[in-house]
């Protein structure tokens, strides 16, 4: 449980805060990595640029992608994630400010597990972080294939 | 020639018969006196040659019958023919006329022969072409198929192609003419009209030769390529064509000439005499057989610039919506991001630094929290508009009563204590964009539940009704209403005709019903009065008619 963990890819400071603050009020802050784009996210979970060291045996419980990333953007990163055998049962949730039904729907086509639209309300926002952490760190059961 | 015949027999047996009384007697005589037998025999044979004479006569007499008879029946044929004749004598005076010509005329044989000339009933156009024809025809002895156009009596003119041959005398001196007339007047008539379309027509109307020149244009061709019609029909038409056009041209028209084939939508250009182009749009048959080929073509020029021009427009058209795509996407996303923190740290600020604000910091971050919601709604609904601009309808038969008694109801779920009489009859069936016009119904019905929340009680109505002939609905309530001046700013986005305080709203609502409305190819407007409740009614054009 304890090694159980989220990769958080957004590079919106403010946003970053108010997701860690949201899990804060969840007691889940302590599990969820931050990466501030789409190249630092590929190189998280291929253990590969500044994350040379970690190796790749820690895949997170879930991804939270933010769309709109600089460097390599949200839908990219996530094909990369589909495309490679080692990653491609890891559960990617979309998290973005577009509602567009064009992002959704690339997004699902990509192999998007989920997508949710981050309200500007924010107990509502508070309550989906809170929900989105129980759900994928407590309630949800991997793939076996995955190598935890 | 049978009674001629007859006569003929009776009197050679009269003769005969005659014969043997003269022999018998002189026999029966010469018994008793042999100088009368002689006698006898003498008359006998007298009386044999005046038989032989009698039959010669007769045989004369016959064959003049026979010519009378002849003469009548050609006679009977001259008068009678279907045609008319005549003869004209050195001056053009008639010496003879048939019965078809003079009843053609309305003249009786008395009036015309050796006292009127040809030209006396002829139309003065015709007149000059006898006066060029009559000497020359005097000489030569023949002319065929000449038109002539002939005054009646009671002045109406009656067509006539004329065919004559001249009797000359031993001498080679001219005596009459013989002269023979067909009544054309029909086969004018339906040329004359035939004439008129072909000179009237708007589409280019050729007929064309193997050879490759037009055998004969009408006079659009004239008004459309600015040529003379000397020089389209002096030139090879593939002279006039298009370099680029050429090719497909030639195997047009050899598909026809050589294969006999129809062609119909083909389609090539023309330079005008200005150095500019028409498109024309053919359709042609041929009859190979004649080796000419018919054809009418269509200047489509103007449809095909029109047609550019609306994809142009189309294109631009395209452009910005794809521009206000991009637009409303980074709306969506990078408008939101700012308001997102604001509320965030707003509400963090609320809740982590209650103590250290006071009771006057904790309104104004209330009323930040509030503002940022409002534009949150608004970014919201203008998104929704603009999504509509992109909309490809996908017409069905829709039940707008069932959609507004779903919509009804959840308006009655968000607001549980309102009670709110509803009026929603069954068969309000139109045809029209199901999602579209579940958005118009919430639009509308939104706003009827909103305007009439004062009310006690509250009643909403829906209904369909003619508009001018077009069938339409109508929602009705007898809620805040507004002041009809102001009618004309109601359907424009962020317009308002309340203060936000009294009844929430971005003011887009409206606009969005109307973009839908439109979509349709309908229209949308509304009456009311204040305090006294709204009734908006649209129509969604042509299609929405349920068949």
């Amino acid at each position: 449980m304890k090694d159980k963990f989220i990769l958080l890819v957004e590079d919106n400071a403010d946003d970053v805060e108010l997701t860690l603050r949201a899990f804060q009020k969840a007691n889940l802050a302590n599990r969820v990595e931050v990466a501030r784009d789409g190249a630092e996210a590929l190189d998280f979970l291929f253990g590969t640029g500044a994350h040379t060291e970690r190796g790749e045996h820690l895949l997170p419980q879930v991804v939270l992608l933010d769309l709109q990333l600089p460097r390599v953007s949200g839908l990219e990163v996530l094909r990369r994630i589909r495309a490679d055998p080692r990653t491609r049962l890891v559960p990617v949730v979309i998290l973005t400010s577009s509602r567009e039904e064009r992002d959704r729907l690339r997004g699902y086509s990509l192999g998007a597990n989920s997508y949710i639209c981050k309200p500007v309300d924010t107990a509502k926002f508070t309550d989906a972080v809170r929900e989105l952490g129980l759900y994928w760190l407590v309630l949800n059961e991997l793939a076996p294939a995955h190598g935890a | 020639v049978q009674r001629a015949e007859r006569s003929r027999l009776i009197g050679l047996r009269l003769a005969l018969g005659l014969a043997v009384l003269a022999f018998g007697a002189g026999a029966s005589w010469g018994a008793v006196d042999p100088g009368g037998a002689a006698s006898a025999v003498v008359a006998g044979v007298l009386l044999l040659a005046v038989a032989v004479t009698g039959r010669e006569v007769q045989r004369r007499c016959a064959v003049e019958a026979a010519l009378r008879s002849r003469a009548e029946e050609i006679e009977d044929l001259y008068n009678l023919a279907p045609c008319g004749y005549h003869s004209l004598d050195a001056d053009g005076v008639f010496v003879r006329i048939n019965d078809t010509e003079l009843a053609w005329l309305g003249y009786a044989r008395e009036e015309v022969v050796g006292k009127l000339r040809f030209p006396d009933i002829l139309t003065p156009e015709s007149q000059q072409e006898f006066a060029r024809r009559f000497p020359v025809f005097k000489e030569t002895g023949e002319v065929r198929g000449l038109d002539f156009d002939l005054l009646r009596r009671d002045g109406s003119i009656l067509s006539v192609a004329l065919s004559a041959t001249a009797i000359h005398d031993e001498a080679g001196r001219y005596v009459a003419s013989r002269s023979t007339l067909f009544d054309i007047t029909e086969r004018k008539r339906l040329e004359q009209e035939r004439d008129r379309f072909f000179t009237l027509s708007q589409d280019l109307l050729c007929v064309a030769g193997t050879d490759g020149r037009f055998l004969r244009i009408n006079p659009a061709w004239e008004r459309a390529l600015g040529y003379p019609a000397e020089e389209l029909t002096s030139r090879p038409f593939l002279d006039f064509v298009h370099p680029d056009d050429r090719a497909a041209t030639i195997a047009a028209f050899e598909q026809q000439t050589e294969r006999g084939l129809l062609v119909s939508s083909f389609e090539n250009r023309y330079r005008a005499r200005d150095g500019s182009y028409r498109v024309l749009l053919w359709t042609s048959t041929p009859l190979p057989h004649e080796g000419v080929v018919y054809a009418s073509a269509h200047d489509i020029t103007d449809r095909k610039r029109a047609e550019e021009a609306l994809r142009d427009a189309h294109r631009q058209a395209e452009a910005a919506n794809r521009e206000l795509e991009s637009f409303s996407y980074s709306v969506s996303h990078d408008l939101r991001a700012p308001l997102r923190a604001i509320d965030g740290f707003s509400h963090a600020l609320l809740e982590d630094c209650a103590g250290q604000l006071g009771d006057e910091g904790r309104r104004y971050l209330e009323r930040i929290v509030r503002a940022t919601g409002r534009m949150s709604d608004l970014i919201e609904d203008l998104l929704k508009l603009s999504r509509l601009s992109r909309w490809q309808l996908a017409w069905e038969r829709v039940d707008l009563g069932a959609l507004a008694q779903d919509v009804l109801a959840e308006l009655a779920r968000s607001e549980p204590h309102r009670q709110v009489e509803l009026h929603v009859p069954r068969g309000l069936v139109g045809r029209g964009d199901a999602r579209l016009l579940r958005i118009l119904l919430e639009n509308l019905l939104g706003n009827a539940w909103k305007y009439t929340r004062k009310r006690e009680p509250a009643v909403i109505e829906m209904g369909r009704g003619l508009f001018d002939g077009e069938p339409g609905w109508w929602v009705r309530d007898n809620g805040a209403g507004f002041d009809m001046a102001h009618a004309d700013q109601l359907f424009g986005p962020f317009q308002r005709l309340h203060h936000a305080e009294e009844f929430e709203g971005t003011g887009i609502g409206l606009a969005t019903a109307q973009r839908i409305v439109r979509l349709h190819g309908g229209r949308i407007w509304a009456e009311a009065a204040v305090d006294e409740g709204a009734t908006f009614c649209f129509t969604l054009g042509a299609e929405a008619e349920v068949r």
